[in-house]
């Protein structure tokens, strides 16, 4: 990098690159913290996986379509 | 001409109300035991199931009576998943289950009887996984509730056996996907920032910690996600033997190593989402190749075709049910109507009738007498016979011909999957040596980069497009056959299916269509009222050729027999509404008779002639004929283009002339071959196989069949309907799609050639990622764009393309 004389434009380059450098500095720090959710969301799926609930993925489907008589009476 | 009713349709099950219309709450029913399930649902407030439109399931109570040894302890143990006393689990497989008013229904079991605590359906495997206390409702009392609304379990060999193995359920697949997606848009976010800026430096603390959190989750797709790909690699190259994961694995380590070195050493940002998004596609790919029809088995034996237990005669005279296993060489057993012979025994009745149509082909049952030897497998079809048991279950004379787990496993590899592995053999060692090249060449002319440019070259060449073809395009296949109504194991057994040449069908349930046979009547005119009679007295009888009558007219409305008399061997009679008919075995006939009933021609000769006497004179005379499955002439004339095509058939020749006939099936008479008993089959398939190097296709149905589905090259499996027992197969063909089956195997034939196009195209990326790569000017930008590009063009090419062809054969026919 050539050394530039210290003038009014300088700085505002100079300040372009501060900002610059800013905004970079908050994109990383939003990036580590969508990762750190990112691998709840992981740990989501696992258990999920693991719990058993993607092994049919027919018949639920089904079930949330009945209605059932005897609770819509309770529930008047 | 019989009384036009007006047509009702039954609200329960939706069959038409023919025999009598039950008029109920303003609905109709076709019989009693459809709206006894009605008042029995009403009763409970479960009528919302009909919301759903009508059940379709007709209950059956007969045979409730049987189920007695539902109370034996060791019978108990076997069924049920868990027990503790109190509350026990069992799944019961119930193929009526077809809607979801079903689910419906029987998830609501409790309401029909307190002791059911909870019950959960299974719809694509059709099963119930029931927990009820045992001191409130026997399991007894929990199967005849499940007959009575229609949703009768199946109890074979197969569900009690002592190794029945909890299906593990193999899960690591979705972990492995869900690891690798994860890593790959984690990895992809954190190389963001490097692309935004480009080639700039960017000294921030943050970079270099994100690039070594890419280290880190690249690590995790490597040794985790991407893990089963470098062990195969291994195990193959131990071998000396290079299958398709050996560039698969080059790949993905030349990417991890050379960004590793990237990173550490800081001379870049390495390559590391193009590693974690090449395993990502490689492991969807395996899981689209892995499509499993769970309601079906391609592995089933006589076990699933047997009963658990049968009624044993103790030395007192008293009758116990005990299991099967347990039977003894000189027990004495007793076998009901329409109940299977599980082991080979000695006729101790002095007549029998028995239906070998499953296990040896032959159409018509034979006729036994008092010390004939009996074969397992055979059905009773008469009244209830003593027998001697012979041989204990396991090994009756068929038993190995039946056992799915015999060790003739062939182990032949498709050669179509031999190609890709060649395939990969030739790609690694022309990209080793392009690599090789590249490094030398770049030592003489620049060597500042001469390391970079030789790993670029190892990293761009994406193997991930050529191990992508074969699972989509196959796995596309797959699921297309599936929904058509043919059911294929796996993606080995559609490359083997391309590769047949000669068709070989079996006869009886695989071309006829069980228990319905046609009618011809010859002699002088019956009228309605005695046709009418003379069903009513055939639906009395028990004897094959009665109920083949009986079921031809089934539609006939149901009269009071007065006085029937079944006398075996000479006829049965009745007298129905003042009209005296009998059905007399022609031997009985008296000669003059005789010369007449003789003399009736037809133009079709059937089987099981039988002498129609009213008011005790001769009066005409009644056969069956086989009907054949629709289009089967269409069927044969399709495949004899391109395929040789013979019968093989456990039956008698009687049909030869009428299956050699263009307009019925249009055999060559030299293809086709009778008599053959299940080893016979077996034996004829292997010789063509091996001496003649033809593959062969087999379709049967039954267990004759199991022995000649498991040699030849490709076994199919027709069945009626979904609870129907199959044989052990590669595919499973549903008989209302039977005349699909030339267009399927010009389908599989044609698939291969989706996969060159597949593999062609993914070569074109191959040349110019090399290009690309030798002159030095892949960025990790280049190569993150490029892989996911190739394998996403291939991926939906494939799909695409059988997609296409599928819709246009079918179409065309």
């Amino acid at each position: 990098m050539s050394v530039l004389p210290v003038t009014a434009l300088s700085e505002r380059t100079i300040c372009a690159r501060f900002l610059c450098r800013t905004i970079m500095e908050v994109i990383f720090l939003l990036i580590a913290i969508s990762i750190i959710a990112a691998l709840g969301f992981l740990a989501a799926f696992l258990w999920a996986v693991r719990s058993g609930q993607y092994d049919d993925d027919k018949t639920p489907a089904m079930r949330i379509l009945f209605d059932d008589k005897q609770s819509t009476e309770t529930n008047k | 001409m019989p009384v036009l009713q007006e047509k009702t349709t039954c609200y329960h099950c939706s069959d038409d109300c023919v025999d009598e219309t039950i008029h109920l709450d303003g609905h109709t029913f076709c019989c009693n035991g459809c709206s006894t399930v009605y008042k029995l649902l009403q009763e409970v407030g479960l009528d919302d199931t009909y919301a759903n439109g009508p059940l379709g399931i007709k209950p059956d109570a007969q045979k409730a009576q049987e189920l007695a040894y539902l109370d034996d302890l060791e019978v108990k143990e076997s069924l049920l998943d868990f027990s503790d006393g109190t509350l026990a689990r069992i799944t019961f497989e119930l193929p009526a289950i077809h809607c979801s008013a079903c689910v419906f229904l029987l998830e609501r079991l409790e309401r029909l009887n307190k002791g059911v605590k909870q019950s959960e359906v299974n719809f694509p495997k059709k099963t119930a996984n029931i927990l009820f206390n045992e001191t409130e409702v026997s399991l007894k009392e929990l199967v005849l509730l499940l007959h009575s609304i229609g949703y009768a379990p199946n109890l074979n060999l197969a569900r009690s056996s002592e190794t029945k193995e909890k299906p593990i359920i193999d899960r690591t697949l979705m972990y492995k996907i869900g690891v690798a997606g994860f890593c790959f848009g984690n990895i992809m976010l954190l190389s963001f920032p490097e692309y935004l800026i480009g080639n700039q430096a960017l000294e921030s603390k943050w970079s270099t910690l994100f690039s070594y959190l890419n280290l880190a989750l690249s690590l995790l797709v490597l040794l985790y996600a991407g893990r089963d790909y470098l062990i195969s690699a291994y195990k193959g190259l131990r071998v000396k033997h290079v299958n398709m994961d050996v560039p698969v694995s080059i790949g993905m380590l030349a990417i991890f190593i050379r960004s590793a070195y990237d990173i550490i050493t800081a001379s870049g940002p390495g390559f590391l989402d193009s590693l974690a998004g090449f395993v990502f596609f490689l492991l969807i790919g395996k899981w689209y190749q892995a499509k499993t029809y769970s309601g079906l088995s391609f592995e089933r034996d006589y076990r699933s075709f047997f009963p658990i237990a049968v009624n044993r005669i103790g030395t007192d005279g008293q009758v116990n049910a005990i299991m099967i296993k347990h039977l003894l060489t000189g027990d004495e057993i007793q076998i009901h109507n329409d109940e299977l012979i599980p082991c080979d025994c000695e006729l101790l009745s002095a007549k029998a009738s028995i239906d070998y149509s499953f296990v040896t082909g032959e159409a018509a049952p034979s006729s036994k007498t008092e010390g004939n030897r009996i074969y397992a497998g055979g059905k009773n079809r008469g009244s209830a016979i003593r027998l001697r048991v012979l041989k204990p279950v396991s090994s009756s004379y068929l038993t190995s011909l039946w056992n799915s787990t015999d060790a003739s496993d062939k182990q032949d590899v498709p050669p179509l999957l031999k190609f890709s592995d060649r395939i990969a053999a030739r790609f690694s060692i022309a990209v080793l040596s392009v690599a090789a090249i590249t490094a030398v060449y770049w030592i003489f002319v620049d060597p500042s980069n001469w390391l970079n440019n030789a790993t670029s070259v190892l990293i761009i060449a994406c193997p991930c497009a050529l191990a992508l073809s074969i699972p989509f395009t196959y796995g596309s296949m797959l699921r297309h056959f599936g929904r058509q109504g043919f059911f294929v194991r796996s993606v080995e057994a559609i490359a083997k299916l391309g590769e047949i040449n000669h068709v070989v069908f079996d006869k009886t349930g695989t071309i006829t269509i069980r228990e319905q046979n046609g009618v011809i009547l010859a002699g002088n005119p019956i009228s309605p009222d005695q046709l009418e009679a003379l069903v009513n007295v055939a639906r009395q009888s028990l004897h094959p050729l009665s109920r083949n009558f009986a079921a031809a007219f089934h539609k006939m409305r149901q009269e009071n027999v007065i006085g029937f008399m079944e006398n075996p061997g000479i006829g049965i009679y009745g007298m129905v509404n003042g009209v005296l008919v009998e059905l007399k075995n022609p031997n009985n006939l008296t000669e003059s008779e005789r010369i007449r009933f003789d003399d009736w021609q037809t133009d079709y000769r059937g089987m099981g002639r039988t002498a129609v006497m009213i008011d005790g004179k001769l009066w005409a005379r009644v056969e069956f004929t086989t009907s054949y499955r629709h289009g089967l002439h269409q069927v044969v004339e399709k495949l004899q283009e391109e395929n040789e095509v013979s019968l093989l058939s456990g039956d008698n020749d009687s049909e030869g002339l009428a299956l050699s006939n263009k307009l019925i099936a249009g055999f060559e008479k030299q293809n086709m071959h009778f008599n053959m008993d299940p080893h016979e089959k077996k034996d004829w398939i292997k010789k063509q196989q091996s001496s003649e190097g033809k593959k062969l296709l087999m379709m049967g149905d039954g267990l004759n069949d199991a022995g000649a589905l498991k040699e030849a090259h490709f076994g199919i499996s027709i069945a009626e309907d979904n609870g129907q027992f199959t044989p052990a197969s590669d595919g499973i063909l549903s008989a209302s799609s039977f005349q699909k089956l030339p267009a399927l195997i010009q389908l599989a034939r044609k698939a291969r050639f989706i996969v060159i196009a597949a593999l062609s195209l993914s070569m074109m990326y191959n040349i110019i990622g090399v290009s690309v790569a030798v002159q030095g000017l892949l960025s990790p930008v280049l190569a993150a764009i490029l892989m996911p590009l190739s394998s996403v063009t291939v991926v939906l090419f494939t799909m695409v393309s059988s997609t296409l062809l599928i819709k246009n054969k079918l179409k065309t026919g």
